[in-house]
């Protein structure tokens, strides 16, 4: 990107600039910066959100629903089938969670969608505390329910005995590489297709400057197409997120399956 | 890239625990036990409903049956009372019959008698006068003496051959 471009002004700053974490009120605590952040505040709206949506929703608790509590009872129920298929009917003390974690993200990603709005799931450090969060909760889960029979899992079913030196190291690195990239597939696609829109939003200011403004609706379609397709990443990675969640939590309260 | 920027990483974390801490207790301290009571209201009433509507199709069902039975028997009783109305009548009909063919043959055997009756009597009639002719005209003409009885009897043959 021209930096330099004085002819428009949006296009000027860079396609990494929405990503900027920007301190709207100053609070440190003992040396650390935990600073009201754009972050944080979009965190918080996403919350209220999902509250005002899910807990509106519910407010008449009407046995034939209208469309608003008969949306909250689909989500409930495809979050609730999602655990019922992966992780079984012992998966269903889990169930909050699970469910708390899908919307977590899929209104982090869709609000992310809003003009000037921040998309915290574009954050490593977030996706990576989530992914981090249910690593070890998965971990201590399968180590308190199966004691040292969960290292097991570290040794594939069905592999001839010569083969184990091999594939246990290989079973631990694919265990370790778990929140890894759980967070980085969830981060890398936000960035990636915020960092996109910017781009092409950017051709346009720079198109225009360069007198070729009759190219710049390619562009302005393109940018179209790509919003109804992020869009469909929003909550496609919402549900990728949350699946790969049931399945860790799956092998470690059943293992070997 | 402000993604790797380690300093905004504490802040981060920190809002991350504190909204995602007050989302959980919102979804699972509200939003679900709502969704939840819902669904079990509406399992129950769908439940209850159903329960209701097989009561229901059964005593229809038996209704039906009570019914069918009932027009069954309605059926047999009208075949019944039909089938001894008609036998009643042909046992009339045929005494009825019997009595008048009797009361006919006793008119007919008493009406034979008579004519037989009536004949016996013309004959005899008729024989007194032929005798009393046969009588008169000897006498007139002939001077001969008949025994009485000797004529009857001549009579008596005569008329016999001529009505055998």
């Amino acid at each position: 990107m021209a930096t330099d471009s004085s002819a428009s002004g949006d296009a000027a700053h860079g396609p990494l600039e929405q990503f900027e974490i920007v301190a709207l009120e100053p609070i440190r605590i003992g040396g650390l910066d935990l600073s009201f952040t754009n972050s944080a505040l979009w965190m918080l709206i996403a919350v209220a959100t999902i509250a005002v949506v899910f807990a509106g929703g519910m407010r008449r608790r009407a046995i034939v629903p209208g469309r608003w509590q008969a949306a909250v009872e689909l989500t409930y129920r495809f979050v609730a089938n999602m655990l019922q298929d992966n992780v079984g009917p012992q998966g269903a003390r889990y169930f909050p969670f699970i469910f708390s974690l899908f919307l977590f993200i899929l209104f982090g990603n869709l609000l992310g969608m809003v003009p000037y709005s921040f998309t915290y799931t574009s954050h490593i450090a977030v996706t990576f505390t989530m992914a981090a969060v249910v690593f070890v909760g998965v971990t201590v889960i399968g180590l308190v329910r199966h004691g040292v029979r969960f290292l097991s899992v570290f040794v594939p079913s069905g592999v001839p005995i010569a083969l184990i030196p091999l594939m246990v190291p290989i079973e631990i690195i694919s265990y370790f590489v778990r929140p890894v990239s759980l967070s980085l597939r969830l981060f890398a696609n936000m960035m990636a297709g915020h960092t996109m829109l910017k781009v092409f939003g950017g051709f346009v200011g720079l198109l225009l400057s360069a007198g070729l403004g009759l190219l710049a609706p390619v562009s302005i379609i393109l940018i179209v197409i790509l919003t109804g397709f992020e869009l469909l990443i929003a909550a496609i990675q919402a549900y990728v997120f949350a699946v790969l969640s049931c399945l860790y939590l799956s092998d470690a309260l059943d293992l070997h399956h | 890239m402000p993604q790797l920027r380690v300093e905004t990483f504490p802040s981060q974390i920190f809002w991350l625990v504190v909204t995602f801490s007050l989302l959980y207790v919102v979804i699972s301290r509200i939003v679900l036990p709502q969704v939840r009571t819902t669904l079990r209201a509406r399992e129950t009433r769908i439940g209850a409903d159903r329960e209701q509507a097989d009561e229901l199709r059964k005593e229809a069902e038996a209704a039906h049956l009570r019914g069918s039975e009932a027009l069954a028997a309605a059926r047999a009783d009208s075949e019944r009372l039909l089938r001894e109305a008609h036998d009643q009548a042909t046992v009339a009909f045929r005494t009825e019959t019997q009595r008048l063919q009797e009361a006919l043959e006793n008119e007919r055997v008493e009406a034979e008698a008579r004519i037989e009756t009536s004949r016996a009597e013309a004959l005899r009639d008729a024989e007194a006068a032929a005798t009393e002719l046969v009588r008169s005209l000897t006498s007139a003409l002939t001077t001969v003496q008949i025994d009485d009885a000797a004529l009857s009897r001549v009579v008596a043959q005569a008329a016999r051959a001529k009505t055998s």
